[in-house]
């Protein structure tokens, strides 16, 4: 990475690798939207509030509207067209979410999935209270929240779970 | 313009802001961790929320700074934002420097134009305004080891918040320090000296009266809330009430 005002940062997303040159004011949230054309992560509030936009970068969920796209130089992004397996099986979270139905208008359905994911993987076990303070990260407008917050206790333990 | 964790600046450059040079220092090792140093803890700026939150050491030695950083923003957030964006960002609602206050820490910054470092407390830190703080770079946050008790209120964010911290002797209350979150000019920080070292048993049952004293030293506290100044010297009363009992309970 250069310090221009266009860069070329190597990044892999989904398991894919790709170096892509951009602006060095381009949001996380418009590479992978816009230059990568994975347009599961929505936009909504633009400022970091609602979490519409989250994505999991090494693993941590990050606000991808206010995250410069050159900080994800060298990382590893999963956005929600990756957490399927290849052949589409579902995830672990994916099937709770799918069998507690949770999908209302949808809009919010990506970022939440995406933040019970991280929450899971350090997590093994999902318990309590733990699990609120991690959904409360983010906005339903339709407000199924205890809808997202079955479906999180009811997703299995982890197989390293204690 | 100094870049680590982003959000502010992301937040400014689409309100309008357009920094003419952006320096990113969030990968620089020296200016990240947490470490025990001589009776005192020592945060690097470029820390993230969530590292503070969830440091072992960090969680026994001072578990209520832990606590308190749990209850900001959210986890995402928290992942993504540095201690030192939430005091040099500015913004009068965020709630580390009130903490930082009335812990008695000290901001360690380093001089571009001399070399050199400056270190300031905390509750002395006025919220840099465009030209006070441009040759000034905040490495670390130091936090001294003192048998202190901390509580908060934030049950009106983000009109009003409020910390507080107790200074013990063995059972005894010797000192009480109180900041307000939400000032626009820095931590509004008054102190409570009790006249006698009063043991907790004793200091519960009057924790009403105290903080009758103790909220009269806020007399600016309308700013804040609005224009009726009763209203928000009563509020502040019992905010300080309340935090008081959570303090001497423990």
């Amino acid at each position: 990475m250069t310090t221009r005002d266009r860069l070329t940062i190597r990044l892999t997303v989904n398991g894919e690798a790709h170096t892509v040159e951009i602006s060095s004011n381009l949001m996380l949230v418009d590479l992978v939207r816009e230059r990568l054309n994975l347009q599961g992560t929505r936009v909504a509030c633009d400022q970091g509030a609602c979490g519409a936009c989250t994505v999991l970068v090494d693993g941590r969920p990050i606000t991808a509207c206010l995250s410069f796209a050159f900080t994800a130089d060298g990382a590893a992004v999963l956005t929600i067209e990756g957490v399927a397996g290849s052949d589409n099986t579902l995830d672990t979270v994916q099937l709770a979410f799918h069998d507690s139905g949770v999908p209302q208008c949808g809009f919010c359905t990506p970022g939440m999935v995406l933040l019970a994911k991280a929450y899971y993987m350090q997590q093994p076990m999902p318990e309590g209270a733990d699990v609120e303070r991690w959904l409360d990260a983010n906005i339903c407008r339709c407000s199924g929240y205890q809808v997202f917050r079955r479906a999180l206790h009811s997703t299995p333990p982890r197989e390293d779970a204690p | 313009m100094i870049h680590a964790g982003g959000i502010d600046l992301a937040n400014r450059m689409k309100r309008g802001a357009v920094p003419e040079h952006v320096v990113t220092l969030g990968q620089i090792p020296d200016l990240c961790g947490i470490q025990e140093i001589g009776g005192r803890i020592e945060i690097g700026a470029a820390t993230r929320h969530w590292e503070i939150e969830n440091d072992p050491m960090l969680r026994c030695r001072l578990p209520m700074v832990a606590g308190y950083i749990a209850g900001l923003g959210n986890i995402r957030i928290r992942m993504q934002g540095t201690i030192g964006g939430n005091i040099m960002a500015g913004e009068p609602g965020y709630e580390m420097l009130p903490l930082l206050a009335v812990l008695g820490a000290d901001l360690v910054f380093a001089d571009w134009s001399t070399g050199g470092q400056e270190i300031t407390a905390a509750r002395e830190w006025v919220l840099p305004r465009a030209s006070s703080s441009k040759t000034l770079l905040l490495t670390s946050i130091r936090i001294p080891l003192r048998p202190i008790t901390v509580a908060w209120n934030r049950e009106l964010r983000p009109a009003l918040g409020l910390v507080a911290s107790l200074e013990w002797s063995g059972d005894r209350v010797l000192h009480g320090a109180a900041a307000v979150i939400g000032d626009h000019r820095g931590p509004m920080v008054r102190e409570h000296h009790f006249t006698e070292a009063l043991p907790a048993a004793d200091a519960a049952p009057r924790a009403a009266n105290i903080a009758e004293v103790w909220a009269d030293k806020f007399p600016d506290i309308d700013v804040l809330v609005g224009p009726d100044r009763d209203y928000c010297r009563h509020v502040l009363s019992v905010m300080l009430r309340r935090v008081l009992h959570t303090m001497l309970k423990t």
